[in-house]
C-alpha cells in the first residue's frame, strides 16, 4: 500500500513538473508573438496618423455605453473623461441602472439634464424597464437613460447598446478613465478594414496612485500600496504579453470589459452581453467567435496594444479575494458554456488552441499549483523526494514567474513608457518579486474557490468596492461634430 | 543525463535571461530619455533660424552657417510645412530646394532600408513639388506597409488629382493599403479628386467604388449624380449602393428623387431603405409620404427612425401623418414621437402623444 501510494506520489510530481514545463514554454510562446505584435503596433504608430481617422470622413461615428450603479463620487469625472475623447463623431449613453445613491443627481447636476423622448428599440434581450431618458444641454452628445434594477451588470448594458446609434459601440465601465485618444486607436483597425474587423479592444491599465485632471489621467505613478502595484505588474503581464500574444495568433478570448469597440449590427445579431454569466465579456468575445466561424466569414477581433483605459483596482485583499473569486467562477461558466467549441478545428485558434490553454492552464492552474504544493510537500515529508531538486524545482517556478513580469517590464520600457520616472520601474521590478511571496498562492486559492462556486453552482455576487474617486474638478467640454 | 544535471543549467540561463532583461529595461528606460533630450537639443538649435526665416517672409538664411544641424532642419521642415501657407511655405521648400534636399530625398527613396525611404517618401509629401509624384506614387506599391502607408499620405498631402487612380488601385490585393489611409489621402486632394473618383465608381473593386461614393457626397460631386444613381439602383454589393445613398444625401439632387423612392420598397434590405430614406430629407422633402409611412411601421428601428424623421421635414401634411402615427401607440410609434420632440412639438411632452 506505501509502495503504491509512493509511486502515485512520484508520478504526480513528475506530473507536475511536467505541466508547469508546458505552461512556462505556452507563455514564452505567447511572450514570443507578443512582442512581435507589440512591435509591429509601435512601428506602425509612427505612420498612422491617428489624427488622420479624427480628420477623415470616412471614420464611423461611435456610442459610448457606460452602465452606472451608485457610482456618485466617479460618474461626473468618468462621464467628463468620455466626453473628452477626441474623436469626430461621438455620443454618450450613460445608463442608471437604478442607483440608490445621488449617481442621477450629480449627472443632472453637472450636465443640465432635461427629459428626452428617445426612441429605445429591443433589439437585444433586456429585463429591467427604461423609466426615463434625459438629454443633456448645450449640445453636449449625452443621453441618461435610468432604467429598473435587476441585478445584472450586463443588464443596463444591453439597454445601451439598444439605445446607440452608431454603427460603432464602445462598452466601458462608468469608473474607469479614458485616455483622450482611446477610441482614435482602438477605432483604427475599422476604418482600416471596414469589411473584416467586427470588435477591437485595448490595454486596461490600474490608476490608482495617479492624478486625474479634467477627466484624463495627467500623471501616471504607482500606486502606494503592494497590494495595487502588484496588479500593475499582473495588468501589464495580462494585457501586453498574453492578450497581444493570442491577439496575434487570431484566437482574442476576451476584450475587457473596461474598454471595447463593437460593431453594432453584430452586437444586435448575437443578442448583446449574455444576461446570465459572470465572465459576460469574455463570453461575448467567444460568441462572437463562434458565430464568425459557423457563418464561415472571415471578420476578425483585434487587439490594439496600446494602452486606452484607466481602472481602479481592489486595494485591500477582501475586495480582491471576492473579484478574482468571480472572475474564476465567470471563466468556468464561459468555458462550460462553450465546451463544444473546444477541439472542433471549425473553431481554428479558439477551439484548438484558446480555449484549452484557458481550461488546462489558466482555470486548472491553481489545483495543480496548489496540489502540486502539498504533494511536494509531502515527498519531501516522506523522503521520496531529493531535497535538493525540490529546491531547484521551486526556484525554478518562481524564476519563470518572474521571467512573465520583468518580460512585461521590459516590453512597456520599449513601447509605452507611461511609467516615466525611475522610482516607477524600481517598485514594479520589486512587485514581481513580492508577488511570488504570498501573493500569487492567495490568488491561487481564491481562484480555486471560484472554481468550487461553480462546481457547487454557488452564484456570485457583486460586491461594491470602496472607491477613493479621483478627485478632480470637470472642465470644460469640447464641442462634437455630432450625437 | 540526469534530472538534476539537466535542471542547473536550465537554472542557470533562466537567471541569466532574468538579468539580461532586467539589464534591458533600464537600458531602455535610460536610453530613450537620452534620445529624447538629445533630439529636443537639436530641435531647439535650429528652430529659431527657421522661425526667423519663416517670419521674414521667404528670406533664406543658410542654416549651414548657424552650425545647425541639418538633418534637424529637415525634421523641423516636415512638422511645419503642412502648417504653413503662401510665401512662409514656398520659402521653406526653396530652402530645402537650394540645399538639395528634394534631390537628396528622391534618391533615397529608392534606397534599400525602409525607414529612410519612408522619411524620404514623407518629406517630398510635405514639400508637394510637382515633378516628385512618380518617387511617391511608386512608394505606394512598396514592400513594406509602413513605406506605403507613408506614401499614401504624402500623395494625399501633395494635392496633384493625378494621384487619384494611383490611390484607388493601391486599394487593390496584392499590396492593399488601408482604406482610411486612402480615404485621407483622397479627401485631402479636395474637390479637385472628383473626375478621378467618378472614374472609380465602375472599379473592379467594391471598396474602391464604396469609396469613391463616399467621397463624392463629400464633396457635394453634383456632376456624379448620374453615376451615383446608377450604383444606387444595380450595384451588386449592398454596402455600395448604401453608400451611394448616402452620397447622394449629402448632394441633395432633386435628379435622385425616383432612384430613392423606389429603393423604399419592401422588397429592398432594411439598411438600403433607411438610407434612401434619410436621403430624401434632403433630396424631396415632403415626397414618397405613403412609402415612408410604410417604412415607419416597418418594425425596423433605424428604418422607422430614418422614415420619421424625414416625414418630420416633409411640411404640414407630412408632420399630419407623423402625429398620426405617433398618437396610435403603434409599431412606429416611439420613433414618430421622438421625430415630433425633435421638432418642439410640446404636445409629445404634455402626454397627447403617448
Amino acid at each position: 500500500m506505501t509502495g503504491f501510494v509512493s509511486d502515485v506520489l512520484v508520478a504526480f510530481d513528475w506530473f507536475v513538473l511536467i505541466y508547469f514545463l508546458v505552461l512556462n514554454l505556452s507563455y514564452l510562446a505567447l511572450i514570443g508573438l507578443a512582442v512581435v505584435g507589440v512591435t509591429r503596433s509601435m512601428r506602425r504608430a509612427a505612420f498612422a496618423g491617428q489624427e488622420d481617422v479624427f480628420a477623415n470622413p470616412l471614420t464611423p461615428g461611435v456610442s459610448v455605453v457606460a452602465a452606472a450603479y451608485n457610482e456618485e463620487l466617479d460618474i461626473v469625472d468618468s462621464v467628463h473623461s468620455m466626453l473628452a475623447l477626441r474623436y469626430p463623431l461621438l455620443e454618450v449613453i450613460v445608463v442608471d441602472d437604478g442607483s440608490t445613491d445621488a449617481t442621477f443627481e450629480r449627472l443632472r447636476e453637472a450636465f443640465d439634464l432635461t427629459p428626452s423622448r428617445r426612441a429605445i428599440p429591443s433589439e437585444v434581450p433586456t429585463l429591467g424597464r427604461v423609466l426615463s431618458t434625459h438629454a443633456a444641454g448645450g449640445g453636449v452628445p449625452l443621453l441618461v437613460v435610468c432604467k429598473e434594477n435587476t441585478g445584472r451588470k450586463t443588464d443596463p448594458i444591453n439597454v445601451g447598446i439598444n439605445a446607440a446609434r452608431h454603427p460603432l459601440v464602445c462598452l466601458t465601465d462608468g469608473d474607469s478613465v479614458l485616455e483622450e485618444r482611446s477610441l482614435l486607436k482602438v477605432a483604427q483597425p475599422f476604418v482600416d478594414d471596414p469589411e473584416r474587423v467586427v470588435a477591437t479592444g485595448g490595454v486596461i491599465r490600474p490608476i490608482n496612485g495617479s492624478t486625474v485632471e479634467q477627466g484624463l489621467v495627467s500623471d501616471v505613478r504607482m500606486p502606494r500600496g503592494w497590494v495595487a502595484r502588484i496588479q500593475v505588474v499582473e495588468y501589464l503581464r495580462s494585457f501586453l504579453l498574453s492578450r497581444s500574444g493570442w491577439s496575434h495568433l487570431g484566437g482574442l478570448p476576451i476584450i475587457s470589459g473596461a474598454f471595447g469597440l463593437f460593431r453594432r449590427d453584430l452586437l444586435v445579431e448575437v443578442g448583446g452581453l449574455d444576461l446570465d454569466t459572470v465572465g459576460e465579456d469574455a463570453e461575448l468575445v467567444i460568441r462572437i467567435h463562434a458565430t464568425m466561424r459557423r457563418e464561415e466569414r472571415d471578420q476578425r477581433v483585434v487587439f490594439v496594444p496600446e494602452p486606452v483605459c484607466w481602472t481602479e483596482v481592489p486595494e485591500g485583499l477582501r475586495v480582491l479575494a471576492r473579484q478574482r473569486r468571480r472572475w474564476s467562477l465567470g471563466m468556468a461558466e464561459v468555458l462550460w458554456k462553450h465546451r463544444r467549441m473546444m477541439g472542433n478545428p471549425r473553431n481554428r485558434v479558439m477551439g484548438l488552441l484558446t480555449l484549452p490553454h484557458y481550461l488546462f492552464f489558466e482555470l486548472l492552474g491553481p489545483v495543480v499549483e496548489l496540489t502540486g504544493l502539498v504533494a511536494v510537500a509531502a515527498g519531501l515529508a516522506l523522503g521520496l523526494i531529493d531535497v535538493w531538486f525540490a529546491v531547484l524545482v521551486a526556484v525554478a517556478a518562481i524564476g519563470a514567474g518572474l521571467l512573465l513580469s520583468i518580460a512585461a517590464i521590459a516590453t512597456e520600457e520599449y513601447s509605452f513608457r507611461r511609467h516615466g520616472r525611475w522610482r516607477d520601474l524600481g517598485v514594479a521590478l520589486t512587485a514581481s518579486v513580492v508577488e511570488l511571496l504570498g501573493y500569487r498562492q492567495l490568488v491561487a486559492f481564491w481562484r480555486l474557490q471560484g472554481l468550487a462556486d461553480f462546481l457547487m453552482r454557488r452564484r456570485s455576487k457583486w460586491g461594491t468596492m470602496r472607491r477613493v474617486g479621483f478627485g478632480t474638478s470637470p472642465g470644460p467640454i469640447p464641442g462634437r461634430r455630432g450625437g | 543525463m540526469s534530472v538534476q544535471t539537466m535542471v542547473v543549467p536550465a537554472l542557470i540561463g533562466l537567471g541569466a535571461t532574468l538579468a539580461v532583461l532586467t539589464v534591458a529595461a533600464a537600458v531602455g528606460k535610460a536610453r530613450r530619455r537620452a534620445t529624447d533630450a538629445r533630439r529636443e537639443r537639436r530641435l531647439a538649435e535650429v528652430r529659431p533660424s527657421v522661425l526667423r526665416m519663416v517670419g521674414a517672409g521667404g528670406s533664406v538664411p543658410d542654416p549651414e552657417g548657424e552650425g545647425a544641424s541639418w538633418e534637424a532642419v529637415e525634421e523641423l521642415a516636415v512638422s511645419l510645412l503642412p502648417k504653413l501657407r503662401g510665401a512662409d511655405r514656398a520659402g521653406l521648400v526653396e530652402l530645402l530646394e537650394r540645399a538639395g534636399s528634394i534631390e537628396r530625398a528622391r534618391r533615397r527613396s529608392y534606397r534599400p532600408g525602409a525607414v529612410g525611404r519612408a522619411r524620404a517618401i514623407e518629406l517630398l509629401g510635405v514639400s508637394g513639388v510637382p515633378r516628385a509624384l512618380p518617387e511617391v506614387a511608386r512608394g505606394l506599391r512598396d514592400r513594406d506597409p509602413g513605406v506605403r502607408a507613408v506614401a499614401a499620405r504624402a500623395l494625399g498631402k501633395m494635392g496633384d488629382p493625378g494621384a487619384v487612380p494611383f490611390l484607388l488601385r493601391a486599394l487593390e490585393k496584392p499590396r492593399p493599403i488601408p482604406v482610411s489611409l486612402i480615404g485621407m489621402a483622397l479627401a485631402r486632394i479636395g474637390p479637385e479628386a472628383s473626375d478621378g473618383l467618378r472614374v472609380g465608381l465602375s472599379a473592379p473593386s467594391s471598396v474602391s467604388r464604396g469609396v469613391s461614393a463616399e467621397l463624392l457626397g463629400h464633396f457635394d460631386a453634383v456632376a456624379a449624380v448620374p453615376e451615383l444613381v446608377a450604383l444606387l439602383e444595380h450595384d451588386p454589393v449592398l454596402g455600395v449602393r448604401v453608400r451611394a445613398a448616402d452620397a447622394l444625401h449629402r448632394i441633395g439632387s432633386p435628379h435622385a428623387l425616383s432612384a430613392l423612392t423606389g429603393c423604399l420598397d419592401a422588397s429592398q434590405s432594411p439598411a438600403l431603405r433607411a438610407a434612401s430614406a434619410r436621403a430624401l430629407s434632403t433630396v424631396g422633402p415632403g415626397a414618397a409620404q405613403d412609402d415612408l409611412v410604410t417604412a415607419l411601421a416597418s418594425g425596423d428601428h433605424g428604418l422607422a427612425r430614418a422614415a420619421a424623421g424625414t416625414l418630420s421635414l416633409g411640411g404640414p401634411a407630412a408632420v399630419r401623418r407623423l402625429a398620426a402615427v405617433a398618437s396610435s401607440a403603434g409599431v412606429g410609434s416611439d420613433e414618430a414621437i421622438e421625430a415630433l420632440a425633435a421638432l418642439g412639438h410640446a404636445e409629445v411632452f404634455s402626454g397627447v402623444a403617448a
